[in-house]
């Protein structure tokens, strides 16, 4: 039977700016230790963001570690706007992977707008990790 | 208070497709072992879809899988395309139900693009959660 082995969860209703088209972080979890040397992570992330003004994409991305370098789990792809452009919106992902031979992880949410310009801000924002 | 006494994850990120009318589904958990004889069963799903140029609305289904066969517990609404057609779009299903005298639970999300005509519909990366809660 699995069984939920570490959780960590973050969040912040904070005002944070994701910067014209440069992807952003806008919530890490805490680091978690691995419980095993074989687990499964299972990843969930939300971001309430009012986009930039011209903008017509963002693209969500939820990596292993705390930069815009770290690796990514999961695709990359363009949503389009699901609201005028300046419009406050949710955006969401979750993702699953194998990890196996670390000592912690820490996994983020990233969000980076395309199509035009100015800055969206990140409202408020959330994020899970389950160690199964 | 319930505790939780199995959970199940899995993720896809290879790309599927079908044309419009047509069903794909997210990526099904492995099935847990779960207690008898009753237990609560959340499934959380979410999938990166483009619908087809010619897709109306996505009409979402959860399925239980129990020893590999798949049974669906609810038929949602059809859902408008939030935006639009041909564009990668996020969808998101999340159910609960009491389940009695069963000794595994896995489950996936069946997402349905109404409409006709043919155009494709593509599913880009999708996951699933199930939580077993007695």
């Amino acid at each position: 039977m699995a069984d939920v082995r570490e959780v960590g969860v973050s969040g912040t209703i904070v005002n944070a700016t994701v910067t014209g088209t440069t992807e952003t972080i806008v919530v890490s979890s805490p680091a978690i230790d691995l419980p095993g040397p074989q687990i499964t992570a299972c990843v969930m992330a939300y971001c309430q963001l009012t986009t930039g003004g011209t903008q017509t994409t963002v693209t969500p991305r939820i990596r292993r570690g705390t930069a815009i370098t770290s690796p990514l789990v999961g695709l990359a792809n363009a949503e389009a706007l699901k609201a005028a452009a300046g419009s406050t919106e949710p955006f969401f992902m979750m993702v699953t992977e194998s990890i196996s031979n670390l000592d912690q992880v820490i996994y983020s949410f990233s969000l980076q707008q395309a199509g035009g310009a100015g800055n969206g801000t990140a409202l408020q924002v959330a994020i899970w990790v389950l160690l199964i | 208070m319930a505790d939780i006494s199995a959970v199940s994850a899995a993720s896809d990120s290879a790309t599927k497709t079908i044309a419009v009318p047509g069903i794909l589904r997210t990526a099904a958990t492995p099935e847990a072992s779960t207690p008898r004889p009753t237990h609560a069963v959340l499934r959380l799903s979410y999938a990166q879809m483009t619908p087809g140029a010619t897709c109306t609305g996505m009409t979402k289904f959860d399925e239980l899988i129990h020893s590999n066969s798949f049974t669906q517990t609810a038929a949602g609404a059809t859902e408008a395309l939030p935006a639009g057609t041909g564009v990668v779009t996020p969808f998101f299903l999340m159910f609960v139900s009491n389940i009695a005298n069963s000794d595994t639970e896995g489950a996936d999300a069946a997402f349905q693009s109404e409409g006709a005509g043919g155009s494709n519909t593509t599913m880009q990366q999708s996951a699933t959660l199930v939580v077993v809660a007695q």
